[in-house]
């Protein structure tokens, strides 16, 4: 199936605004256990997801049948659908716009002998199993992925946007005496080339030993660092709840905030999709360019995330975030997100703060979040910061906090930004008086 | 379907490289949804699905691949690449296919998608009225229905072919309330392998509807859950939730047969858990959301006892980590579809009814938390250390359930909890869920009867319990 049979054989049913989008990937991954490549998987497949606007209702169906066949019995169930279908004012994007242009795509990454990395996951195992006797358990992985997306609209607009990656993890186990302790390093990027594994070995021993031989503290409120990784993690939930479709069907906690302190002066969020990074993206699912924006500027919320939908309803311009959920385009935020970096280094940082708990680990952000009002209690993991320094790890502590009250409460924000595997990029946040519980 | 020549065909070459066993999957999914939010269809959605995987072991190693391009072609090209992974010589050929016939376990009456659209469309309707009419704090209903159907038919190098189909179909029932700036939502998702008689004569859905809206405006006065260590009631159904997460992945072979799991062979037959505690994982049981008439490598599925009073009994096995543990696949083999190579999975798991009335257990409970429903949660098999959110709780206090907390976590390891639990009551129910782990998303079911654990780290920001 192409896009132009299926609006042409929209058209004779008098259907004329219609879309189109092609998700074609391909994958392998392997992994090794105790000395042995004990698994390899490879793939390629495509999916169709094609939507109609009839009387005004939007329509969506996916397929992987990609056979021309298969057209004449999709736009029989579109029809059908939206008899059924009560929501009307869908849109499709007309205005002829320019894309910004990157080749994100490394042409060399699958070039790279399958068996060079494969050696290098063994090499790995080998180097982790020598690194410290108390490693019990290693498990190596290596996944390599292509994918590549189709636009088309009946308007004429037609974009397409391809990336690849890799990526090397390892899980590792570690016992001393009656302590079990568990250990997940990842490496991601598309340039092979960049992989280092004396680095790769390294920071995974470090950070495998450091959890042994944790200690509980007392419970009460806590000043509290969050490393980047779980700063980022935060950013990603509550830049969710900028979803303008949300705010109009009540269900955001940034109902009526526009153009308000919504955070901590020192918070500036912004989105950069068309920095030329692996996370480039140039168009939204709707066909509208994406663009480099901010999201809060110094606690003051500048905007919601749009589709066109929601942006015809708010009287503004699409913003681009647009997203395929489910049956329907939904809002989704895009990758190359940030939280604006502060003044100090990660040391002058903690030297600042002094004492309080480092958190590095949030345990099912995901599902132990209230989404409606931000409300969280989670299993983390962390360290002490005593005298500035990173001492010793935490065991069994829950963390009680809101996510809006967090980026409310930030006191400081570190100059270290990390690069994140959900891309976003991340500092240090501090806040006082957060509950830790043990 | 594929037909038997091309099986046999990429099966034996598949073998011809020194793979010992080699298996040919194939899937056609159709699934439908409608999503009926604040009083009107806002979504119809649909999507087939059609691929084949393809999977070769040889002793502890696996390779699998897949394709939505069916065509035999595509095919050889697929295995002839995945049997590069091998390079001995043949060791043997694929067996003459017997056909296997499935017995069915679920009724196929009355099927969702049967149901005219506007049938659907009428409950769900019916349900948001129900839910608004409860309070005037609602303010947003979302019901919507899930449904899918599959038929699979699995080739294998032992001659073996069979073919099956299965449906799952989904209510979602959420209400969402507001006063002020306090935001609070509530759900349930009853789901059935059955038919549509489920939903209309089997569960009450006004009562269902009427809970969730009674929950979702309670809510709204909950106060912050104190924290620390505390005995802890867990309620009936969505409980059992614990058990899978805490307990139940550390069962699989996946885990134990590369020694990441708590419950490592050496410890069958011993002692894991309290004396109350007799645990299944049922694949078999009528309608329920997590049977099948077989698993994903086209065994029968099992009632599988894996712990009696207390006793580890047994784990799930599938084919491929069998092997390592030199244990026979006992129908436990799942996948979310074609893309996702098969491995051990739960199914039905829950801890099976005691003694105790539910009265009895909330009675003989001075100060603790009730844990009436469970949120979400993670798990780390190899240490067992879980942690899951209270989506409904409330504290106890002298035998009584008094007042609603929120933001309530339960903290600590499997073992700990399964040797903790001092009362298990006599209410066994059973709830629906999607779990994740790697061969995907796979629908399955959680149960227990009321059961309390003697102590349990409670996480909250609500100080300490007085």
């Amino acid at each position: 199936m192409n896009a132009k049979t299926f609006f042409l054989k929209l058209k004779k049913k008098k259907i004329n605004d219609a879309e189109y989008r092609c998700i074609t990937s391909s994958a392998f991954s392997l992994e090794v256990f105790k000395g042995e490549l004990n698994n390899y998987t490879t793939h390629t497949t495509s999916l169709i997801t094609v939507d109609a606007i009839i009387d005004g209702k939007l329509v969506m169906s996916t397929t992987e049948n990609l056979s021309n066949e298969s057209i004449d019995k999709l736009i029989e169930d579109l029809i059908e659908t939206s008899k059924y279908t009560h929501k009307k004012g869908a849109l499709i994007y007309k205005k002829k716009s320019k894309y910004e242009q990157y080749e994100h795509f490394n042409n060399k990454l699958g070039t790279y002998p399958i068996k060079k990395k494969i050696d290098t996951i063994f090499e790995i195992e080998k180097r982790l199993k020598k690194a410290d006797k108390r490693f019990t358990e290693i498990q190596v992985g290596y996944d390599e992925k292509e994918v590549s997306h189709e636009y088309q609209n009946t308007s004429g607009i037609k974009t397409t946007n391809k990336y690849n990656y890799y990526v090397f993890s390892a899980e590792i186990v570690i016992k001393e005496n009656d302590e079990t302790k568990v250990h997940n390093e990842m490496f991601i990027n598309n340039d092979f080339a960049k992989f280092n594994i004396d680095e790769f070995v390294k920071e995974a021993t470090k950070h495998a030993l450091k959890k042994l031989h944790p200690v509980q503290l007392k419970s009460k409120k806590y000043n509290v660092i969050f490393a980047p990784e779980v700063t980022a993690e935060l950013l990603s939930s509550y830049v969710s709840q900028l979803n303008a479709e949300l705010v109009l069907k009540n269900s955001s906690w940034f109902k009526n905030k526009l153009n308000k302190n919504v955070a901590s002066p020192l918070v500036t969020i912004f989105e950069s999709p068309l920095k030329h990074t692996i996370d480039f993206v140039n168009s939204d699912d709707q066909g509208v360019p994406t663009q480099n924006i901010d999201l809060i500027k110094n606690g003051k919320l500048k905007t919601y995330l749009h589709n066109l939908e929601t942006a015809k309803a708010f009287k503004v311009q699409s913003n681009g975030h647009a997203s395929l959920t489910g049956s329907k385009i939904g809002i989704g935020a895009h990758a190359a997100l940030f939280l604006k970096p502060g003044k100090l280094r990660r040391r002058d940082f903690f030297n600042k703060i002094k004492n309080g708990i480092y958190i590095n680990h949030l345990e099912g952000l995901h599902a132990g979040m209230n989404a409606q009002n931000g409300n969280f209690s989670l299993k983390c993991e962390g360290m002490i910061l005593e005298n500035g320094k990173i001492t010793k790890p935490l065991d069994m502590m829950t963390i009680s906090d809101n996510l809006f009250n967090i980026f409310k409460n930030v006191k400081d924000i570190s100059k270290n930004v990390e690069y994140i595997k959900s891309d976003v990029f991340a500092p240090c946040i501090y806040l006082n008086n957060v509950s830790i519980s043990f | 379907m594929i037909n038997k020549q091309l099986a046999k065909l990429i099966l034996n070459e598949g073998l011809s490289t020194g793979a010992d066993f080699s298996e040919l999957y194939f899937e056609e999914t159709y699934t439908h949804s409608i999503n009926f939010d604040n009083g009107i269809v806002e979504s119809i959605g649909s999507n087939n699905s059609t691929g084949v995987g393809i999977r070769l072991l040889k002793n502890n190693r696996s390779v699998y691949g897949y394709t939505n391009e069916i065509d035999k072609e595509n095919l050889l090209k697929l295995v002839k690449k995945l049997r590069s992974a091998f390079s001995s010589k043949r060791k043997i050929k694929c067996k003459d296919f017997k056909d296997k016939k499935v017995t069915n376990i679920n009724e196929n009456d009355e099927s969702y998608f049967l149901t005219p659209i506007n049938k659907r469309i009428e409950i769900l309707d019916k349900l948001t009225k129900i839910i608004k009419k409860e309070s005037k704090l609602i303010n947003r209903t979302v019901c919507a229905f899930a449904g899918d159907k599959k038929s699979i038919e699995i080739f294998n190098s032992e001659g073996l072919h069979i073919k099956d189909k299965k449906e799952h179909t989904r209510l979602i029932i959420q209400a969402f309330s507001v006063k002020g700036d306090k935001h609070e939502m509530a759900l349930n998702v009853p789901g059935t392998t059955g038919s549509m008689n489920y939903f209309t004569k089997k569960i009450n859905l006004e009562k269902i509807a009427k809970d969730v809206a009674k929950d979702a405006v309670e809510a709204l006065n909950a106060k912050d859950c104190p924290s620390g260590k505390m005995p802890v009631v867990i309620g009936n159904g969505v409980g059992g939730v614990l058990f899978h997460e805490a307990c139940g992945h550390s069962l699989e072979a996946c885990a134990v047969s590369k020694n990441l799991s708590t419950f490592t062979p050496n410890r069958l037959n011993t002692k894991i858990a309290s004396s109350l505690v007799t645990a299944y994982d049922d694949g078999t049981i009528k309608g329920r959301w997590g049977t099948n008439n077989i698993d994903d490598e086209g065994n029968k599925t099992t009632r599988n006892c894996l712990i009696k009073n207390g006793i580890l009994k047994n784990y799930m096995v599938d084919r491929f980590y069998g092997r390592r543990m030199k244990r026979d696949a006992n129908g436990s083999c799942r996948r979310q579809s074609y893309k996702f190579e098969p491995t051990t999975r739960m199914s039905n798991t829950y801890i099976d009814n005691g003694k105790s009335t539910p009265e009895e257990i909330i009675k003989s409970t001075k100060l603790g938390l009730y844990a009436k429903r469970l949120g979400g949660g993670s798990v780390n098999p190899i240490t067992g250390q879980f942690e899951f959110s209270c989506s409904t709780a409330y504290i106890i206090r002298n035998g009584k359930i008094c007042e609603r907390v929120k933001g309530a976590t339960l903290i600590g390891t499997g073992e700990e909890i399964l040797k903790n639990i001092d009362m298990v009551g006599n209410d066994l129910d059973m709830d629906t869920g999607y779990c994740g782990s790697a061969s995907g998303w796979v629908p399955v079911a959680t149960g227990q009867p009321t059961l309390r654990v003697k102590e349990i780290t409670v996480g909250g920001s609500g100080g300490k319990i007085q």
